[in-house]
Parts: C-alpha cells; structure tokens; sequence
C-alpha cells in the first residue's frame, strides 16, 4: 500500500526524472547493462534511492551492508570454490608435489612404485661405490647403480617403527638436513611430530662439548601432556644440557661430525645412504637416493608421520594420566621446596636469618664467581 | 675417474634423446574425464524422464561433454595449464583474444555440466524450492510464477545459442537474485567477465548499449565512477542455475520448432536443493527494510 501511494505521489516527477536522464534508452533494446539492470529494476532502485531520504521509510544503511567484510566474502568464495570450483570435467590423479610437504605420505603408504616416481633408486656412477653397500644395490645400468627398492621400503619401515616408539617414549628427535631445498623437508616433519629440526650447518661440538655451545639455551620442565610447569628455574640452572635421543639424517655424506658424535655418545641414529655413501655411520641406514628432493621429502615425510603417530600415543597416555616415559632425574616439585621451607620457617626467626643471610651471601657469591653461563639447558625447540 | 666416467657414457645419452614425438596423444594419458552426475548409469539407460530421451540425453550430455573435453586434453596437455580445472582455464583464458577458441571449450564444459547438475534426474520427484527461497524470488521478481515466466521469457528471445543463469549479485544490499544471458560460450564468472557476452551485439548500438563505446576520455565509459576495490575473494556475481539453449541440446527431442516446449519440461525438472545451496539467503523475519516490489503492473512508457 506505502509503496502505491508514494508511487502516486511521486510517480510523475520519477518518472519525469528517469526521461530526462535517459531520454533515447527506451527506443531499442532493454537496458540490460549486466545483471543488475533491468527497466524494472532500475526504475525500482529510483523509486528505493529517493525512499532513502526518507528516515521513516528507510532505516540507517549498515557500513557492511553495502558490501561484505573480508571474512564474510572469503567464507562466500570457499563456499562457492566448493559448490561450482570443480565443474566442466574431471581430472585425473595426477602427481602434485606440494602434497609431499602439506600431507606427507605414511608408512602404510610407501610402495615401489611411490619409491620408484621419487627417484628412490637412482645410485650414484658405478666407480663412485662403497662397496659396503653390495646388499642394497640391484643392479647396474648405463654406469650407475640402482638401489633395490624393497631394501629401501623394508629399511624405510624399520626406521618408522624405530622413530615412532622413541617418540612415544617422549625421546627428542632431531631431524637435520643440511642440504639445499631439504629445509622445508625436516621442518615439516619436526612440526608434525613437534620435535626438532636442523637446516643450517651442524656447530661441531653440540653433542661433545654441548655445555659450551649450546650452553645458553632456554630449558623448560614439561608435565605429562606437554605444559609447561614454572617453578623449576633454580633446579634447571644446575642441570646439563639436553642431548637428543635419536638424530635422522638426510645427508650423511655431509654430517660426518654430527654422526661421529652421535656415535660417541650412544645416540642412535637413522641415516639416508646412498651408494657412495658409509652405511656404518649411521645405525639405521635407508639405502636410498640422496641427491632427489623429492625423495627426501617421501622419507623426512614417512618418518615425521611416523613421529607423529608416537607423540599423539604419548598425549593420548598422558590425557589418562598415564606416562610413558621415566621422568626427569633429580627433580623435586617446587611445593616439595616450599613445604621444606615453611618448617624452615618454624624454627625460629634468628635461625631464619642467618639461614637467609647465608642464602644471601651464598648467592651473591654465585653471582660474582660465575662468569654468566647458566649449567642446565635444552636442545633449541622448533617453532 | 668421474671424468672418464662420464666419457664413456655418450652411447647412453644418445639413447635418452631417441624417442620419437611423432605421436604424442596417445602415449600420454587423459587428464580430464567427462564428469560423473548423481545416476549417471540411469540416466544413460533412461534418459532425464520428462525431459529427455536417452538419446536426446547422449547427444546433450555425454557425446557433446566427450568432445568438450577431449578438445581440452588437446589444448592443455604438455602445457602449463595441464591439470588445471575448467574454472580456472575460463578465467585465465577470457582476457586473451587469442585464446578465444580454448575459452569457449572450457567455457562449455563448465557451462554444460552446470546445466545438468541442477536438473534432478530422480524419475517420480518433483523439487521445491524452501521457504527462504521463494521469499527470496517474490523480493526481486514479484512472484515466482513471474521469475519463471521472466527467466523462459528471457531463454525464447535470446536468438541463438547461449545460456539464461539465475545469478546472486553478493556486492549489492540485500544480495538481490537476477537473470543473466550468456550467448554462445560466454561465462557469468566475475573473473571472466570479458568473455560475459550478455549482449547480442546485433541487435544493440551505441545509444543502447554503453559498453560499445568504451574508448575516448569524453565517452560516457568514462563517466562512469570506479567501481571500489573489492576485498580478497569478493565475487561479482555467483551463478546458481542455468539452462542450455543450444540447438543440439533439444532439437533431437523437441524438434526444430521445440524450444519453448523444451524450456517448459526443463523448468519442472530443476532440483532446487543444488540451486539454494548456493544462495545466501535471509531468513523470513529478518530485519525489515523499504524494498520495492511488484513492478510487473507498471510498464516503461514515456
């Protein structure tokens, strides 16, 4: 009815409007400058603009109402990418190397044919061969040697298996990776399984003379679902530096420091071996291609999967409250410290404090005898 | 020794340089495939029931979807656009002139599947639009029976081959639902709006149509204000249904005079269920604004 009446009332002048703006339009073929005319509807919008100076007809126009906030319109362009983005034919499989680094294969998922499209088994000229390596190799061809892909599948497994108990074990991995475009491989991994990774040349040392190098790094004590617990400062800065309990290697050829440490301190190590590589420098060799990128990314991502999988049995044990791992030794909760304060306390003022200025003085001799390294670390997180 | 190595490997690498390219088609494999719809062994069998035969339906569909599609692998393979889906091709192609062939390819494939994926192919079921829906039509169109007789209006004048789409215009207030033609292979897609071909450029000129005379600074082109930068993924219009108004898609059926009876079986064919999903639409009860409706009472005069 309002619209009729305000029609009638300003219906001439409207349309007398409309005539003067576009007087020879209406003489060939509709108006149609896209979806949002039609003489209707323009018509419609004129009568809807001048209704807007109304206040009573038309309530105050929202800033978004006119157009969609950034979320609002990506949620709209997900939604329609969904509903239409795949019409027209479909495509078949084909091989997306992304895919390695944002949905890296599983254990499960490795066969010889995955192996063989990474380049698994590409081995080095034949002259160019340790000869420790005769059992993994199949075969020769055109000069180079072929590694035999059911050794690198069942070593690969192996090293799975291996990787995934130390991390249900609540074991520090460290994957490292020293060579070009093998950073985004171990980080990948580290941060599947939240543990550790090495892109950048290895400090020789960190292991053997750890104290010294990585001797400033931050530590934290960790309950049994991964938070941190404060109040632990005082016992940390006493203790040693973090080691980890299982190092994977990319590319062996180039850590020969980082393994040989590794050995000497009965960590366990898991190795890329190639056929000019030494399979005795690493515990767990994987006879497979060093030099293919692509192949690296199957095997940092089968065994990030792999870690995974351990951490998630590990949360998942500490969600009931159960561990599975041997807590750290030697520390005491820091309410067992306050309680052995408050008898302190008990005891009589006068003991108190000499017991404090002793504290004092003891500190303050700390402070001027030490010359500003801290004792007790961990090994760097990963983001 | 690697120097010596590698000497003695010249018979290899005249071996890897051998293959032949005479034929490379059929050693590579098909990358796109003529899309599945919902029954698709049903349909082949029986065709769309009220609508079309099985062979109007093998004409329509599967023998033209084919040829569409093989035209792609064609135009895509050993290329950079190898593995990219029709939408994407649409889009990147529509600026180019002188991809205008692959553009229409893609183009149709994508148009074509559209069409049949919003059309139940269940036998016995009717589909009806829900509430918000029909609520939504009655707000821009007046009456649904008006949008319908608007939209097949639209599909019967259009001379030539091309498409009628229902469309949402998501930048203006009140997402308002409209109807677009497309002739010949031309796309709704906000990105591919160069190859829009709304207009047949036969029966427009200047006066009617600005777009023709977009060059000078004096032209009206030019007065026209900017349009705002849109914020990421902001969509011009999205397309929620369409129909096929190409001859081979009816005539088998319908005859050579049957367009308007075809449009006609179409229309009670639609499954609203697809079409709605993609509609944002306002439940009944929301905020009460001044919007006009019902202008099918007036008529444009002078």
């Amino acid at each position: 009815m309002i619209i009729r009446h305000f029609a009638a009332r300003n219906g001439p002048r409207a349309l007398a409007r409309t005539a003067y703006q576009q007087p020879l339009r209406r003489f060939f073929a509709s108006d149609v400058d896209g979806p949002n005319t039609s003489p209707e509807h323009n018509f419609e919008r004129q009568i809807n603009a001048q209704a807007e100076h109304i206040p009573s007809l038309n309530p105050t126009p929202d800033a978004e109402q006119s157009g969609l906030s950034v979320a609002e319109q990506y949620h709209l362009y997900k939604q329609q990418q969904q509903l239409n983005g795949r019409l027209g034919s479909e495509i078949t499989e084909h091989y997306q190397p992304h895919t390695l680094l944002s949905n890296p294969p599983s254990s499960a998922d490795v066969t010889l044919e995955l192996l063989l499209a990474s380049e698994a088994h590409q081995g080095h000229a034949t002259p160019l061969w340790n000869p420790a390596n005769a059992r993994y190799i199949h075969g020769i061809r055109q000069g180079t040697h072929i590694i035999s892909l059911e050794a690198t599948a069942a070593h690969l497994r192996r090293a799975a298996k291996v990787v995934q108990e130390v991390s249900r074990r609540g074991g520090i991995i460290l994957f490292v990776g020293t060579r070009e475009g093998q950073d985004h491989a171990v980080v990948r991994a580290a941060q599947l399984s939240k543990q550790y990774h090495l892109f950048e040349r290895w400090i020789p040392g960190s292991i053997t003379n750890g104290q010294q190098i990585l001797g400033r790094c931050r530590t934290k004590v960790v309950n049994e679902k991964d938070e941190e617990v404060t109040g632990f400062e005082d016992q940390l800065y006493d203790r040693p530096v973090l080691r980890p309990d299982l190092v994977v290697c990319m590319n062996p050829l180039e850590n020969y420091v980082l393994l040989h440490e590794c050995a000497l301190n009965n960590i366990p190590t898991i190795g890329v071996i190639d056929t000019n590589a030494d399979p005795t420098w690493v515990t767990y060799p994987i006879p497979a291609n060093d030099d293919s990128l692509r192949c690296i990314q199957v095997i940092a991502g089968v065994l990030g999967r792999a870690a995974e999988a351990g951490t998630k049995q590990r949360l998942e044990a500490g969600e009931k409250g159960e561990i599975t791992y041997k807590p750290a030794h030697n520390l005491t909760l820091p309410e067992a410290e306050e309680t052995a304060a408050a008898e302190k306390e008990k005891l009589g003022e006068e003991k108190e404090a000499v017991e404090l200025d002793n504290e004092l003085a003891a500190k303050l001799e700390d402070i001027a005898n030490h010359d500003g390294r801290r004792l007790g670390h961990r090994v760097k997180h990963s983001a | 020794m690697i120097i010596r190595s590698l000497l003695r490997r010249p018979v290899a690498v005249r071996c890897l340089a051998a293959p032949a390219k005479s034929f490379a088609a059929p050693l590579a494999r098909w990358k796109h495939t003529v899309p599945t719809l919902a029954d698709h062994e049903q349909l082949e069998q029986h065709g769309i029931p009220g609508l079309f035969s099985s062979e109007g339906f093998k004409t329509a569909y599967i023998d033209y979807q084919k040829l569409l599609v093989n035209d792609l692998n064609d135009v895509t393979q050993g290329t950079e656009h190898e593995n990219k889906d029709p939408k994407s091709l649409v889009i990147e192609w529509a600026r180019d002139p002188e991809a205008a062939h692959f553009f229409n390819v893609a183009s149709m494939a994508y148009n074509n599947h559209f069409f049949f994926s919003r059309i139940a192919s269940q036998p016995n079921v009717t589909s009806q639009p829900s509430s918000d829906f029909v609520n939504a039509v009655k707000r821009d169109f007046g009456s649904f029976d008006t949008f319908r007789n608007d939209f097949l209006d639209h599909a019967e004048a259009m001379f030539g081959p091309g498409f009628v789409w229902l469309v949402q215009a998501n930048d203006m207030p009140n997402r308002p639902l409209r109807i677009l033609n497309t002739y010949i292979a031309g796309s709704p897609l906000s990105g591919a709006h160069y190859r829009r071909q709304a207009k047949d450029l036969n029966t427009e000129n200047v006066d009617s149509f600005r777009e023709l005379n977009p060059v000078g600074a004096f032209g009206s082109a030019a007065q026209k204000p900017r349009e705002s930068k849109k914020a990421l993924g902001g969509v011009d219009v999205v397309p929620l249904l369409c129909v096929n108004t190409w001859e081979h898609v009816w005539l088998k059926d319908y005859g050579i005079g049957g367009k308007r009876a075809f449009l006609e079986a179409w229309w009670d064919k639609i499954n609203w269920n697809v079409v709605q999903e993609g509609a944002t639409l306002t439940p009944a009860g929301g905020h009460r604004q001044f919007h006009y409706s019902g202008m099918n009472s007036f008529k444009t005069t002078l």
